[in-house]
């Protein structure tokens, strides 16, 4: 069936047909063999392997088992984020926990929303267990700064040429801000 | 002023092809080795793909790919969609560079490619805050003239507007929960019909919209909440 | 404190404890080298240099060189530049500092640091590090 934009119309007309599960995720009916013949699988083929998701699951006796791989990859910014940390370990103030903590998620993220569009991520320590992560792109520039402890609060820092302006820290902040002043042609 | 206490929220995001990917028809390797790439940098594998519907019915075949915290993007040979439950903040960011990345490779793979029209929608759920219920909230509101043939236990609101600097049309559904005891129910759509859309910029404006109206109705979102 | 005297001593140099307050590929100062830690009343600098690889005149356990500013400048931007109190404990006739740096306003701060990055360049390149 076509989804036309008439089928959006989310009405509340009817008790009982208030979307409050994903719209569109329609669970479509089987797949006949003729489905998985135009993917390429013989008709009549057996069903795949079963997948485990731990150590536990391999004990299962005679039911097929594959193991699901996961692939960690590690990104050019992460292993230099590391990279810091090592720098710092043996300092009077080593990055903390915490610091190297929202510095992944974040940077972790930034990486999935932007890929290779993300510029150069140039990252340094603020001498007090904290981390200071900047970009630049001309004369504009965005700081994250990720301090030592979570109550010291996280802030995001923006110049646009002479224009300065700071923000509270989230995810979203940044990503907002560096699709904004770094990532604008 | 009263505070949405959101309990669920989706988003979906559906572009509308302007003709059929014609030449897509019967490339499923192809498909799945585009999305695939497009989304890399999620660690996309195999086991992130689903397939739907039926190869002899290519309105319903779709390709799915689930990509974590940012939902799901879903390729039909008619239109694609990008759906999200319960989402931060963060989360609809990633969104929304997930339609970027999976329409451009729409377009980079599609002959005489254009979108007819984009459409994103929210929906949620919500409490109220202070113990506020829909009833005294609704009954609060300016009521139509509408005549009401038993006991008023309040009505919705359902606004279409243009919205010229969005060039867009919108719906705007406030109204009792049926999933939420004493709760809202908010339905927000922003359709716009043209092929090319800043998907970043229409976010930001829709999310403004959104609390504007609903600021202007005496609501607002608990603080990090949408 | 009393001012250094920048008839004597145009330049002061910073030295550059942190290797990645210079960033060579970019050949950029960042700003962490101009932020002040919470403890200190003000950026210390040198107001003469000559170290060498061996040798840290500042007896720094680290250092990879320094940056230089000019001393007038720095004031011009509303801040000063202070020689260490001579009965201090632990003076130092070649030590000073730049003072008047916002803590508390993270945003003066900040855009101080923009400044003094931008009067800023590397002067002494210590390991080699940065060639």
């Amino acid at each position: 069936m076509n989804t036309q934009i008439h089928d959006l119309s989310l009405g509340n007309s009817l008790a009982g047909l208030q979307h409050g599960k994903t719209v569109g995720l329609v669970s479509d009916p089987f797949m006949r063999p003729t489905s998985m013949q135009a993917m390429g699988v013989p008709h009549g083929s057996a069903p795949g392997p079963k997948v485990v998701h731990s150590i536990a699951g391999l004990q299962m006796g005679d039911q097929v088992v594959e193991l699901k791989a996961t692939r960690d990859v590690q990104t050019p910014v992460i292993g230099d984020l590391r990279s810091l940390r090592e720098e710092e370990r043996s300092m009077a103030d080593p990055i903390t926990d915490y610091a190297f903590a929202e510095a992944n998620t974040l940077l972790t993220f930034a990486h999935l929303v932007f890929g290779d569009d993300l510029p150069r991520t140039l990252l340094a320590p603020d001498g007090e267990g904290g981390i200071r992560i900047e970009w630049f792109r001309e004369n504009r520039n965005v700081r994250v700064i990720i301090p030592s402890r979570p109550e010291r609060r996280a802030y995001v820092y923006q110049l646009i040429g002479e224009d300065p302006r700071i923000k509270p820290f989230s995810q979203s902040s940044v990503v907002q801000t560096l699709r904004s002043v770094i990532l604008r042609p | 002023m009263p505070k949405l206490l959101v309990k669920q929220a989706t988003v979906n995001y559906h572009g509308f092809f302007a003709s059929p990917a014609f030449n897509l028809f019967g490339k499923l390797p192809e498909i799945i080795t585009g999305l695939s790439k497009t989304f890399a940098v999620h660690n996309v594998g195999l086991g992130n793909f689903r397939l739907e519907g039926d190869a002899a019915e290519p309105s319903t075949a779709a390709t799915v790919v689930r990509l974590g915290r940012f939902g799901i993007y879903k390729f039909s040979f008619d239109h694609v969609q990008a759906s999200l439950n319960g989402f931060s903040d963060g989360d609809l960011e990633g969104m929304v560079s997930v339609i970027m990345a999976g329409n451009r490779w729409v377009r980079e793979s599609v002959n005489d490619f254009a979108f007819k029209t984009h459409a994103f929608v929210y929906s949620s759920h919500s409490a109220l805050s202070d113990g506020l219920t829909s009833s005294q909230f609704l009954l609060g509101l300016a009521r139509r003239t509408t005549p009401i043939l038993g006991e008023d236990l309040g009505s919705g609101i359902v606004e279409t507007w243009h919205s010229a600097p969005m060039d867009a049309k919108i719906r705007l559904t406030l109204d009792h929960s049926l999933q939420e005891r004493d709760g809202l129910y908010v339905s927000y759509m922003v359709v716009l019909e043209r092929d090319d859309i800043d998907y970043v910029e229409i976010a930001l404006r829709s999310r403004e919209l959104l609390e504007k109206f609903l600021q202007e109705v005496g609501l607002e979102f608990e603080r990090s909440q949408r | 404190m009393p001012r250094t005297d920048s008839q004597r001593y145009p330049c002061i140099y910073r030295a550059i404890t942190k290797k990645r307050w210079y960033q060579l590929g970019e050949r950029r100062i960042l700003s962490a080298a101009f932020m002040l830690k919470e403890k200190e009343t003000g950026l210390s600098v040198l107001k003469t240099v000559g170290c060498s690889r061996d040798n840290c005149l500042a007896t720094l356990n680290e250092c990879y060189g320094e940056f230089v500013l000019e001393t007038e400048r720095v004031r011009d931007l509303g801040l000063e530049v202070d020689d260490d109190e001579p009965d201090a404990p632990n003076y130092s006739p070649n030590h000073a500092e730049i003072t008047g740096l916002p803590f508390d306003d993270k945003l003066q701060a900040e855009n101080r640091a923009t400044e003094l990055v931008n009067l800023a360049s590397l002067y002494y390149d210590r390991y080699s590090e940065y060639a």
